[in-house]
């Protein structure tokens, strides 16, 4: 049996040592050139002028992926959290998927920590989302104070 | 169309059962076995009723199946919609690995500048 999810309805999706400083990752994930060049990894190109990001808490960050088979996919998410350069999170109002993107400084680079869990249907109405922004900022203080960075002072 | 939307609407279901930590402990103890309501209460400070009802909500959501013994309802785990979570969050691992591959190769391009 291959069933190896953890189930704790946050799940780790990805950790990957970045062999360069937080503010550059930042900038890589917020930059619509940049996202171009990554986001489809191996699966997908994205077409780089349908890249749009408003970054900002309830901002739109929308682009459009080119499958395999030829067919393009818009994808949109919304920030709930723009905490630089540490905590990203967005979620996907189609899907209800919430995606954080935790930049943890480490010796001289970063790691990228991604987690997902989905956002119950019954949570994807506008006022149980504003409900819901309140509880990933007050997420994105208690990681900021757990990770807490004496050379924090830039953000 | 119509499968994607299916499994997107049991997926929303099977996490939403999943969003309450007794209910994933009672997950937990299921992956070891069949156990009847009881025996998921054991290890549980609650009420009778509570636990019938977050037994309910699993098997609704259809990540248990639940059949009448005699006097007990013994509960197993739905081994299928268990797996179709597992795969869901292994294609979300899959498509981050490759993007983080490339943001690797990216970053290295960027301080180069």
């Amino acid at each position: 049996m291959t069933t190896k999810a953890t189930l704790t309805g946050d799940e780790l999706i990805a950790t990957r040592y970045v062999d360069a400083d937080p503010a550059l990752v930042w900038t890589a994930f917020t930059t619509p050139e940049h996202l171009a060049a990554f986001w489809g990894g191996d699966h997908a190109t994205i077409r780089p002028d349908s890249v749009m990001v408003d970054l900002r808490v309830g901002g739109a960050f929308q682009l459009e992926t080119v499958g395999a088979d030829g067919c393009s996919y818009p994808l949109r998410f919304r920030y709930e959290v723009v905490d630089p350069p540490r905590l990203l999170v967005f979620t996907s109002p189609d899907s209800g998927i919430v995606t954080e993107v935790r930049l943890e400084p480490t010796g001289a680079g970063t790691t990228v920590v991604v987690h997902q869990r989905r956002l119950p249907p019954d949570l994807q109405t506008e006022q149980a989302r504003a409900g819901l922004t309140g509880i990933l900022e007050r997420l994105a203080v208690v990681v900021a104070g757990s990770t807490a960075d004496p050379t924090r002072s830039k953000a | 169309m119509k499968g994607i939307s299916t499994r997107e609407a049991n997926l929303d279901a099977a996490f939403e059962a999943l969003a309450n930590p007794i209910r994933r402990d009672m997950i937990r103890r299921l992956a070891r076995g069949e156990a009847t309501v009881s025996e998921l209460a054991e290890p549980l400070d609650l009420s009778h009723q509570a636990v019938s009802r977050h037994v309910g909500i699993l098997r609704s959501r259809g990540l248990i199946h639940q059949r009448v013994e005699g006097q007990t309802r013994p509960c197993r785990l739905n081994i299928e919609r268990m797996q179709d979570i597992a795969d869901w969050i292994a294609e979300q691992q899959r498509e981050w690995e490759s993007r983080l591959d490339r943001l690797d190769g990216l970053i290295v391009a960027m301080k180069e500048r």
